[in-house]
C-alpha cells in the first residue's frame, strides 16, 4: 500500500476550500493554506510568523479562543460558531474546528485550526427564500427590511431603545433581537410588561425589596434590575406605567441608580433598557399623560413596527412558516393555506396582528388533519365575515377595504363617538377624520 | 487633548468588538500626563465609553463597519488595524512616527491604511 507523502498531504491543504493555519507554542503561525489566504485575504507571506490572533482577529480571540482551549485541554473542539473582521472591515461569518498538531513521535507540536466562510451559504439561503430574515424574523415588507439593516448598529451602540407598534406586531421578538445582536447576548434578558402590575408590585419587581418593607416581605428579594446585571430589560406596555413610577424609571436611565424598595442602600445598574409600547407617546407627553423628560431618556433610538394589515405582503410568508412550525410540533403534513382561506387572510384587518395570524393558523391545525387548511377551518369571525368588496388583484384596494371596515366597526363600537373611535384604533383623532373622509363614510 | 486604545494584557485588543478594557492617555505638551483603564463588558459600553470620554483618536485592532461608523460620526479619528505593545505604540505616536510598523497582516494593501504610511493623523497634527 502506498503511503501518503508530506509533498502529498500539502497538496490536499492546498485544493481543499476550508482554511487551515497551524501554530507553535507561541502562538505564531506556522503554516497557512490557500483558502486561509482566500477567506482572510492576507497572503501568507505576511501571516506566517505572526501571532494567530492578529491574523485571525476573531471575537472569540481575546475570550473563549478555541485552539487555547485545545491546547490547554488537550482536546479537539469541532464546528464553533464565530465571525472574523478581514481588513475591509467585514464581518465574515465561520466555523471554527481545533485540534492538537503532533509529530510522528506524539510530541505536541502546537495547534491547528480549520475553518469555514458561511457568508455565501447565508446570503444564498436569503435568495432562495426570496426574503429577508433576520433574528428569527422574516419579512418582505420594504419597511420592515429597512428596520433589518439598521438593526446591528442599533444593538451595538448599547442605547436605550423605544419600540413602538400594535399589539402582536413582535416588539419583543425584535427586543430579543437587539439583545442577541449586542454583545451583552451571553447574559440575561428579561421582559416584563409594566401594564400588567399594578405600581408597587412593578416596583418591587423591578427594584426589589429589603425584608419587612411591607407585610409579606419574609426576605429581601433583589429586583429585575439587579438580575439584569450587563443584560437587557425590556419594559414593555411602558405607556401604562404611572408618573411616580416614571420619576423612579427616569432617575435610573439618568444615573444608573435604584434604591429598592424598604431600603436605604442606592443600587446601581448597568443593564441597558429597551422599552416598547402600543401608545403614541409622542402624544400622550403633549396631553400630560406620559413624562416628557423620560420620554427623551428612552426615545434615543425609536424603531416603528408596522402592523399586518400595512404589510399584507408577508401574510403568505408567515402563514408559511407557522405551518412549518406547526407541523414539527403536531406531527401532520399540513401542506398549506387553501387559495379561499389565503383569500379570507389578505382581507382580514389583523387588529392582532401577527399573534391573531399564528392563533389562526393553529385554529386550522386543530379541525384541518391533512392537506390544505381550508375556509371551513377557520375560526368563524373569519369564516362567517361578509367578503368586502376588493378589486381584484390589488392589495392596495384589499388594504383600503380593510380599513374602512375597520373605522366602521369601531364607529359602531363606540356609538359614532370620533374620539373613541380614533383612541380604539390607536390613531391620532385627526387621523381618523381624513380615513372618514378618503373612504367617504357618513356619520350613522 | 485625549487618545484612547482598546487593550488586551499589554498589547492592542486584536478586535475592538470584542475588547474589554479601554486605555484612555491625556496627553500634554506631548507626554502622557494621565492615564486610566476602564474595564467593559459589551461592546456596547465600549463605545458608550468612549463617546462620552471627550476622546480625540482611538487606536484599535480590527473593527466592524458598524462600530467604526457609530464613532466616526462622533467625530473621533479611528487608526484601526494596530497590532503590538501598547507602550511602544503610544510611544511612536507621542514621538510622531509613523504607526505602520504595527499595521496588523493583510491590512497594507487597504486604503485606509493609507494615512499610516508617514502620513500624520488628525490627532498629530493638532497635537503639533
Amino acid at each position: 500500500m502506498n503511503t501518503i507523502t508530506p509533498s502529498t498531504t500539502h497538496t490536499i491543504l492546498e485544493s481543499i476550500s476550508d482554511g487551515v493555519f497551524t501554530v507553535d507554542h507561541s502562538w505564531r503561525i506556522t503554516s497557512f493554506n490557500r483558502a486561509a489566504e482566500t477567506i482572510t485575504g492576507i497572503d501568507r507571506t505576511e501571516a506566517i510568523g505572526r501571532y494567530c490572533w492578529e491574523v485571525f482577529r476573531s471575537n472569540m480571540c481575546e475570550g473563549d479562543c478555541a485552539l487555547k482551549r485545545t491546547m490547554k485541554e488537550s482536546k479537539a473542539y469541532v464546528s464553533s460558531s464565530t465571525s472574523i473582521i478581514n481588513s475591509r472591515k467585514e464581518r465574515i461569518p465561520i466555523s471554527v474546528s481545533t485540534a492538537l498538531l503532533r509529530d510522528d513521535d506524539g510530541t505536541i507540536l502546537g495547534g491547528v485550526e480549520t475553518f469555514r466562510d458561511h457568508t455565501l451559504v447565508e446570503e444564498l439561503r436569503q435568495e432562495l427564500n426570496g426574503t429577508f430574515e433576520f433574528c428569527n424574523m422574516a419579512s418582505r415588507s420594504k419597511k420592515m427590511q429597512e428596520l433589518f439593516r439598521i438593526l446591528e448598529r442599533v444593538a451595538i451602540s448599547g442605547s436605550t431603545v423605544l419600540i413602538s407598534g400594535e399589539t402582536g406586531t413582535g416588539k419583543e421578538l425584535l427586543a430579543r433581537a437587539i439583545h442577541h445582536l449586542s454583545s451583552r447576548q451571553a447574559e440575561k434578558f428579561i421582559p416584563i410588561n409594566c401594564g400588567a402590575l399594578p405600581d408597587n408590585l412593578l416596583e418591587s419587581e423591578l427594584f426589589g425589596y429589603q425584608k419587612g418593607a411591607f407585610t409579606d416581605a419574609g426576605k429581601s428579594k433583589p429586583g429585575l434590575f439587579t438580575a439584569a446585571q450587563n443584560g437587557t430589560i425590556l419594559l414593555d406596555e411602558i405607556g401604562e406605567t404611572s408618573q411616580a413610577f416614571q420619576i423612579k424609571l427616569l432617575r435610573l436611565l439618568e444615573s444608573g441608580e435604584y434604591t429598592p424598595l424598604g431600603s436605604t442602600e442606592v443600587l446601581t445598574s448597568n443593564a441597558r433598557i429597551i422599552a416598547a409600547t402600543h401608545r403614541n407617546l409622542a402624544n400622550m407627553v403633549e396631553h400630560s399623560r406620559f413624562r416628557q423628560d423620560l420620554f427623551y431618556r428612552i426615545n434615543v433610538v425609536s424603531l416603528e413596527l408596522p402592523p399586518l394589515r400595512e404589510r399584507l405582503e408577508d401574510i403568505p410568508l408567515l402563514a408559511e412558516r407557522f405551518i412549518e412550525r406547526m407541523n414539527r410540533v403536531t406531527g401532520k403534513q399540513i401542506s398549506g393555506l387553501a387559495p379561499s382561506s389565503m383569500e379570507r387572510l389578505l382581507t382580514h384587518t389583523f387588529p392582532g396582528n401577527i399573534r391573531e395570524l399564528e392563533n389562526i393558523i393553529e385554529h386550522g391545525f386543530i379541525l384541518c388533519t391533512n392537506g390544505l387548511i381550508a375556509l371551513d377551518h377557520l375560526p368563524a369571525y373569519l369564516r362567517n365575515r361578509p367578503q368586502p368588496v376588493v378589486a381584484p388583484g390589488s392589495i392596495q384596494s384589499a388594504q383600503a377595504a380593510g380599513e374602512k371596515e375597520m373605522i366602521l366597526s369601531a364607529l359602531e363600537q363606540t356609538g359614532n363617538n370620533k374620539r373613541a373611535a380614533a383612541a380604539l384604533l390607536g390613531i391620532h383623532k385627526s387621523t381618523l377624520f381624513r380615513k372618514i373622509k378618503k373612504h367617504n363614510i357618513t356619520s350613522h | 487633548m485625549k487618545i484612547s486604545m482598546t487593550v488586551w494584557e499589554n498589547r492592542v485588543s486584536p478586535v475592538f468588538d470584542s475588547a474589554r478594557s479601554l486605555l484612555i492617555a491625556e496627553i500634554m505638551n506631548g507626554c502622557i500626563a494621565n492615564r486610566t483603564n476602564f474595564e467593559v463588558t459589551t461592546c456596547g459600553t465600549l463605545v458608550h465609553k468612549l463617546l462620552t470620554s471627550s476622546v480625540d483618536l482611538l487606536i484599535c485592532g480590527a473593527i466592524s463597519q458598524e462600530a467604526a461608523t457609530l464613532i466616526e460620526n462622533a467625530e473621533i479619528e479611528i487608526v484601526a488595524f494596530i497590532a503590538g505593545n501598547q507602550d511602544q505604540i503610544l510611544e511612536a505616536y507621542l514621538q510622531n512616527r509613523s504607526l505602520q510598523p504595527f499595521t496588523m497582516p493583510g491590512c497594507c494593501y487597504q486604503p485606509y491604511s493609507c494615512k499610516l504610511q508617514g502620513l500624520q493623523t488628525r490627532a498629530q497634527w493638532r497635537m503639533k
